[in-house]
């Protein structure tokens, strides 16, 4: 038997890297209070940074960083759930059964990534961005769930066996995203060589998902601490163990943890990671909360200007007093007074030009940090190409993270089947797809060593015309191979279908129509063998004219033109 | 036999069936003598063709620029049938 890591040895782990993961937490906690500060600011940050108004007066907080965070989303992320593709290996020959193969594990992958995306109420390939945008980091949790997979039956009755066979259409993996603050993977390796999740759940829902617990409360919220490593896998709830064994065997033999980093951060010198994990709200905090302030600033400015501060002076102050009691404002409004009482505005103080300055300097800080808001400008009379440019670069700050995203995904799905590799025997496993379809994957059909490429914002049809165009002219340039060439437009190795292309373009090549009417015009009229002398023509001029012998077709335009006609119905190549 | 050499050698069979037929119904006064047929049209297209490494290039390019042209077309026709349910 294994040596199994102890509760005391995972105590002291989780102890560990709260040490090393909790600066990085405390700066999520703020980027957090940032997000959510226009929905609860009172509690959150923005007070602290937000100061210095009068007393009675309620700032107002735009959700900017909330609004950030949808920009990243939908600047990264197009539709419901990315796209994938799986290629063959380099190098591996493109036969037939490989292409079946291929095909085979591309459609599983895609109906996987549908039911992830689908099957949850939070659609975890938008909420990974969340976390790993907006905070720095998230983890996707991707288990298999051996309850739900039925087992394999032997010797069954028919009805029994169409029950097992209707239970395996099912989507057997627990997909979800795990909160950046309790996530713990080993700080050590890269790849992590276990994982530590401490977080909260329902007491409830800790009893039904851990039946062994004895000693756990029956109500409110329970402490939850996960080990994972690949051999090993445990649950404490508070000090009890859940599982039955303690810690047992990791069941898929497998971590089914990943860890996504934004791609925005780096370690500190020391290899600490509280810089390492920042996304996209950390480093526009103050630019934020200066854009709160000047916009509250300008708030309290207009309400002077639109209702300004009065002054009643006579010389009696009661007298003064009374008059200003007195006064209503607004409009058709009469005030009596006596001509002791004198009424004058407050002096307002000029708005100075650091302010004009400043405001420029914040907007331009935000362009730094989210990009330019290029689009607006866009024109009706803009090219594709400079389109296409400014959608680029509005992409430009968020690439990083789309592509920790997408790779993240990716590894996703090669656990996936590696799982599935050694799992799956003689079984096969069908999943549903759009539209009613079940995609279904046998142990043969995995390649190993396939890549997988994760794309959350594959192109629009208007892309990919711009991107065919822009390739079929690189082509022709000869700067890209047609291997190349179908390879970015998607279109399959099918050799059969590529030879009928070839003769089908063959078939009236100028080449092969030339030898046919050749062939033709020899024929009907044949020609004479040169005999090295060649009479003299007699000059003709233009139409004849001048001459008094007609214009005559000669044998071999003859045999064209019948050629020609014979062209005007198609060949077919049996 | 590569997929070009296959493809041209197809393509020359389907003319030659397309000349024989051509010349019987227009022509049923000529005898016609097959091979000299063939030999003819394989030297009419090799003397056109004479650098058949330029025609293979052509073709395969045309034949990217042709399939993307007909994926397109069948994307398009996919996509006009969504829209109109």
């Amino acid at each position: 038997m294994p040596d199994r890591i102890t509760y005391e040895e995972i105590l002291a782990l989780a102890s560990e890297r709260e040490e090393v993961y909790g600066p990085m937490w405390a700066a999520m906690r703020k980027d957090w209070d940032c997000i959510i500060a226009s929905a609860s600011w009172r509690n959150a940050l923005i007070p602290e940074y937000v100061k210095g108004f009068p007393a009675n007066y309620t700032p107002k907080v735009p959700p900017i960083a909330k609004k950030a965070l949808e920009l990243f989303r939908t600047t990264v992320m197009v539709g419901e759930e990315p796209e994938v593709k799986i290629p063959l290996p380099k190098g591996m020959r493109s036969s037939k059964e490989n292409r079946r193969k291929r095909t085979a594990m591309e459609d599983f992958a895609k109906a996987w990534v549908y039911n992830a995306a689908t099957l949850s109420g939070i659609n975890p390939f938008v909420d990974i961005l969340n976390k790993q945008g907006g905070l720095g980091m998230g983890g996707i949790c991707a288990a298999f769930d051996f309850e739900k997979w039925p087992k394999p039956l032997a010797d069954v009755d028919e009805e029994t066996l169409e029950e097992y066979e209707k239970k395996k259409k099912c989507f057997p993996w627990k997909v979800s995203v795990i909160s950046p603050r309790g996530f713990m993977p080993d700080p050590w390796h890269d790849p992590p060589e276990d994982y530590i999740i401490k977080d909260k759940l329902n007491a409830r829902v800790a009893r039904k998902l851990y039946p062994h617990l004895t000693a756990a409360a029956e109500k409110g919220k329970l402490e939850r601490l996960i080990y994972c490593s690949k051999t090993d896998y445990a649950v404490y709830i508070g000090a009890e163990a859940a599982l039955a064994g303690g810690v047992e065997d990791n069941p898929m033999g497998d971590l089914w943890y990943e860890t996504v980093w934004s791609g925005n951060g780096e370690l500190k010198e020391d290899n600490e990671v509280e810089f390492l994990g920042q996304g996209i709200i950390r480093n526009a905090r103050d630019t934020i909360a200066m854009i709160v302030q000047a916009i509250n600033v300008a708030e309290i400015k207009r309400n002077v200007a639109a209702f300004t501060p009065l002054h009643y002076s006579a010389e009696d102050k009661t007298e003064a007093e009374e008059a200003a009691r007195a006064t209503v404002f607004g409009p058709d409004a009469i005030l009596a007074t006596s001509h002791r009482v004198k009424i004058e505005t407050f002096p307002q103080a000029d708005m100075p030009r650091e302010v004009v300055w400043t405001n420029e300097q914040m907007i331009m800080w935000l362009r730094i940090i989210y990009g330019q808001d290029i689009l607006s400008g866009a024109s009706t009379t803009d090219t594709a190409t400079t389109l296409m440019k400014n959608i680029s670069l509005a992409e430009a700050p968020f690439k990083p993270m789309r592509v920790n995203a997408e790779q993240a995904w990716a590894n996703v799905l090669r656990k996936v089947f590696r799982f599935l590799a050694n799992e799956l025997h003689d079984e096969q496993v069908s999943l549903p797809y759009r539209d009613g379809a079940i995609m279904t994957l046998n142990r043969a059909d995995i390649i190993e060593g396939c890549p997988i490429e994760v794309n959350y914002k594959p192109p629009t049809d208007e892309e990919r015309a711009f991107n065919a165009a822009r390739d079929a002219q690189l082509l022709e340039l000869h700067q890209i191979s047609p291997e190349e060439f179908r390879r970015r437009q998607g279109i399959e190795e099918d050799e059969e279908e590529q030879q009928k292309i070839l003769e089908g373009l063959l078939m009236y090549h100028d080449a092969v129509v030339g030898a046919s009417a050749m062939v033709i015009a020899n024929q009907i009229a044949p020609q004479p063998t040169p005999t090295g002398v060649v009479p003299e023509v007699p000059g003709v001029a233009q139409n004849g004219a001048g001459s008094d012998q007609r214009m005559q077709t000669s044998p071999q335009q003859v045999a064209v033109n019948q050629a020609q006609k014979m062209y005007e119905v198609p060949l077919g190549t049996q | 036999m590569s997929l070009y050499t296959q493809a041209i050698e197809n393509v020359k069979a389907a003319h030659l069936k397309a000349i024989q037929s051509f010349m019987e119904k227009n022509f049923p006064e000529i005898m016609l003598d097959q091979d000299a047929i063939k030999a003819e049209f394989e030297r009419y297209f090799n003397d056109s063709t004479e650098n058949a490494e330029l025609l293979e290039q052509e073709l395969i390019t045309r034949y990217g620029m042709e399939e993307m042209q007909k994926q397109w077309a069948r994307k398009g026709k996919g996509a006009r049938r969504k829209r109109n349910g």
